[in-house]
């Protein structure tokens, strides 16, 4: 067994789509996949123990996919069916591209420990992988920093420290860098590095568009093509001599002629934002957007999503064309050029990622603006698509636009005319308001014992005596309670007044001064409950409380750990609602301004946010199911306080 | 260690982690919608409808959405209650006008959800058992808590008239609402490990 290799690949083939999930309902069919194409053909290799390799392709040729079946997460997340055979004799652990995707704790303690937990080891001795992890990463934060104050390179090794902590003797790797500026990913090479050099047993499958940053860590690279099948299988030496004879004739961008110009054709300019991930590149953005309309301004974001439109390609990229009444030649020509030429019916959100912020820079373009705002569009583009990126950026400049770029990418960097470094703003933590000291399950019980209690008030006696006795407990433990605001009392004070009138004007025996009487006292007992209810509110910490309800009152853990993670995941829902309601401002979405038409934007805002969220639970199943939450030991996972 | 071949995966009858993740961020965002509503239409929409009070049960479905939506989307039993528990959950974070009580209307509306679809064990999910299910949050909804906190001065006639507009309310914008959304989600490919 010992001398037998980590893993083993026989024929292994993948096809995205086909259903495998048979049993759920009677009429169920085959599954569709977000960016379907993914295919793995006929692969066959194998992975010593202790090998560290590179996994490289063009961009859509599987190389995510085989990471993901060799963690055993796949076909857990997305319907396809397998063929071939693959052995996998390691314990493994997946670190995934955007770190931000896999975080299910609020605070960094918490997401180190979420893998072991699953595995139900005890507290003590999760407590000390957790130290060791972050000590390995060198993220000296201590358990309670919250994850959201993290720049980009903090959290990437994070997400690292959280794998670690599962002491992963095969480490998978999906572009750990590539959302990340230079310096932070270096760091994150160092990192890595030591980790592979503590255990010289511990293999290593890294997936990145370059061998550059890891070849000293690998001694191989595996190399797919865009078909999903395994081209090549070499040493790093004869994989870097290979691209250094292919790479004699570098590739220049060329421009061409956008149709229109704009200022003045002598008047373009290329800016770009750089500094550090998480300075605040994105904000400097959006600031200086606030004082566009749609028509004047081009804007792609970091969430190509959000500027999607419609049921189709096409749709999408002529929407605000659309909205102002312009022509579409420009829109066809980019989207052609763009390498979206054949896929004009196609879904947007079945484009890959790369494809998706493509057919966000052709919607940008496409209605003629003299101002184009990118935030870093060359991500998860290859060799081939990211000429095509630069040459539409560079056409616009000689179209005379004003081009800003947010960007990590040096290339990219070249091509502007000016570089202004964003410095890191610390970020602005807002004092958490004061949770009062009552448990939130005790919160929960009272709230719940109130409103039962409730049913005993029947009279006008019985209710002013149980409110006065209320008002003098709630006096004698005021200091316990949570801090609230009094206008969130506000809307509570409404709905008794008007329960008081609907009771009183709607009574059984008409109106009467009996039946205003009558709904005096109901009013009165819907405040008996209602009232402290709302004031409890804010000392039901929904972390806490998840965890409460599972130690004591035995709600199954699975369930109870998921709201909690979801609760988690408000914050960073918050930035991207405002990023959302920008964008398709941006795009001429939100011109009307009466209720109804305000009401159907909100929907489709809301849509939007949802569709956007669901694709990025995929990434979350993932990393969580790579962290061992489907393993039978995790419905009885241990839960560790930080 | 056995060996075992991972391409041989196959369907698992229980919960798997996708089905978690999707019913939690769906829920989230749902119950952020619901706050909204709670925020900013509430207050007015009962202004507007001051006269015939009873209309306001009209309103209903919009709380029972997350329940609807989860159970079509993942398709197992406790799918509901787990999604209308987390939006509710979100509106009581948020803060809403009924503070922590608006866990028990999320507990009522889920447990109606799940009960129903029982009655289909589970295995049909179309647009006549998802407005059944709706309205049968609204009958839980209104008798088990509503009926006898909010309304027990009124009229029998307002009392019905309100349940039927709660009815109609929850069959429409949750149950057939729920439907179409979980069928727009679809045809949008957000859904790609759930079956059709």
């Amino acid at each position: 067994m010992l001398n037998k290799p980590a893993v083993e690949a026989k024929a292994l083939s993948w096809a995205p789509g086909a259903s495998v999930d048979a049993g759920a309902g009677a009429d169920a069919g085959a599954g569709v996949d977000a960016g379907a194409g993914a295919l793995l053909r006929e692969l066959s290799f194998v992975l010593a123990r202790g090998e560290r390799v590179l996994l490289t392709g063009p961009s859509g040729s599987g190389k995510s996919t085989l990471l993901r079946a060799i963690a055993g997460v796949l076909g857990q997340t997305e319907t396809g069916v397998f063929s071939g055979e693959l052995f996998v004799r390691a314990r493994t652990g997946l670190l995934l591209q955007d770190p931000a995707n896999s975080f299910v704790a609020n605070r960094i303690g918490g997401e180190v420990a979420f893998g072991p937990e699953n595995y139900a080891e005890d507290e003590r001795a999760i407590r000390a992988r957790v130290n060791k992890s972050l000590d390995e990463v060198e993220l000296a934060y201590g358990v309670h920093r919250n994850v959201n104050e993290l720049s980009g390179g903090e959290a990437q090794r994070l997400a690292l420290a959280s794998v670690l902590a599962l002491n992963p003797e095969l480490l998978l790797l999906d572009e750990p860098i590539s959302m990340l500026d230079e310096a932070a990913a270096k760091n994150i090479v160092q990192t890595i590095g030591k980790a592979l050099k503590l255990e010289p047993n511990r293999s290593a499958i890294i997936v990145d568009h370059e061998v550059g940053p890891w070849r000293n860590l690998v001694s191989r690279v595996l190399v797919l093509d865009s078909s999903g099948s395994l081209v090549g299988d070499l040493s790093v030496e004869d994989f870097l001599e290979r691209e250094r004879v292919s790479a004699a004739t570098p590739v220049a961008p060329q421009t061409f002629d956008l149709g229109y110009t704009t200022n003045g054709p002598t008047t373009g300019k290329i800016t770009a934002l750089v500094g550090p991930s998480g300075a605040g590149k994105t904000t400097e953005l959006q600031r200086r957007l606030t004082r566009f309309r749609a028509a004047e301004v081009g804007w792609v974001p970091q969430q190509p999503e959000f500027t999607v439109a419609g049921n189709t390609v096409l749709q999408s990229a002529l929407a605000t064309v659309k909205q102002l009444g312009l022509d579409g030649q420009l829109g066809l020509r980019l989207l052609a050029r763009l390498g979206l030429g054949d896929k004009h019916h196609q879904n947007p959100f079945q484009l890959s990622g790369g494809e998706l912020r493509r057919l966000a820079l052709v919607s940008a373009l496409a209605h003629h603006p003299s101002n184009l705002f990118l935030d870093e569009p060359t991500v998860g583009q290859d060799a081939e698509t990211w000429i095509a990126v630069a040459e539409v950026i560079l056409s616009a400049k000689r179209a005379g636009l004003s081009v800003t770029i947010a960007t990590h990418d040096r290339q990219l960097m070249a091509l502007a005319d000016e570089v202004v470094e964003v410095t890191p703003v610390p970020a602005l933590v807002a004092e958490a308001p004061r949770t009062g000291r009552i448990p939130p399950l005790v919160a929960l019980a009272i709230s719940f014992g109130l409103l039962a209690g409730s049913f005993a008030i029947n009279s006008l006696n019985v209710a002013i005596l149980a409110l006065a006795a209320e008002l003098v407990f709630g006096l004698a433990v005021w200091r316990l309670l949570p801090q609230q605001k009094a206008k969130r009392f506000l809307p509570i004070l409404i709905a008794l007044a008007s329960i008081w009138l609907s009771n009183g004007l709607f009574a059984a025996a008409g109106i009467s001064a009996a039946g205003f009487e009558r709904a005096t006292v109901i009013a009165l007992r819907v405040a008996f409950f209602a009232v402290p209810s709302v004031a409890l509110a804010g000392a039901m910490r929904p972390e806490i409380l998840a965890r409460e309800l599972v130690q004591r009152l035995r709600v199954p853990a699975r369930p109870a750990f998921v709201a909690a993670a979801a609760m988690a995941r408000l914050e960073q829902l918050q930035w991207q609602w405002v990023a959302l309601r920008q964008t398709r401002r941006l795009r001429g979405f939100s011109e009307g301004r009466g209720p109804v038409a305000r009401t159907q934007e909100f929907a489709a805002s809301l849509f939007a946010l949802l569709v956007q969220q669901l694709r990025a639970a995929g990434d979350l199943a993932v990393a969580m199911q790579a962290r061992g939450f489907g393993e039978p030991t995790a419905k009885r996972r241990t839960w560790v306080k930080f | 260690m056995n060996e075992i071949n991972l391409a041989s995966n196959t369907y698992t009858r229980g919960w798997r982690v996708i089905d978690f993740a999707v019913a939690a961020v769906l829920a989230v965002v749902l119950g952020v919608g619901m706050w909204a509503y709670d925020a900013f239409a509430f207050a007015p929409v009962g202004l507007l409808l001051a006269a015939v009070p009873w209309l306001a049960g009209l309103q209903f479905g919009i709380w029972t959405l997350p329940a609807i939506a989860g159970a079509l989307i993942v398709r197992r039993p406790g799918a509901a209650l787990l999604a209308e528990l987390i939006a509710a959950s979100v509106e009581v974070t948020l803060g809403n006008t009924w503070g922590a009580t608006s866990l028990y209307s999320g507990l009522l509306q889920g447990l109606a959800v799940e009960i129903i679809l029982l009655l289909g064990l589970y295995r049909s999910f179309n647009l006549a058992i998802a407005a059944l299910a709706g309205a049968a949050a609204a009958v839980a909804e209104v008798l088990a808590y509503e009926a006898w906190a909010y309304w027990s001065g009124t009229s029998t006639e307002f009392l019905v008239s309100y349940l039927a507009a709660c009815m109609v309310s929850g069959a429409v914008i949750a149950g057939a609402g729920g439907y179409v959304l979980v069928k727009s989600l679809r045809a949008s490919g957000a859904l790609g490990a759930f079956a059709k």
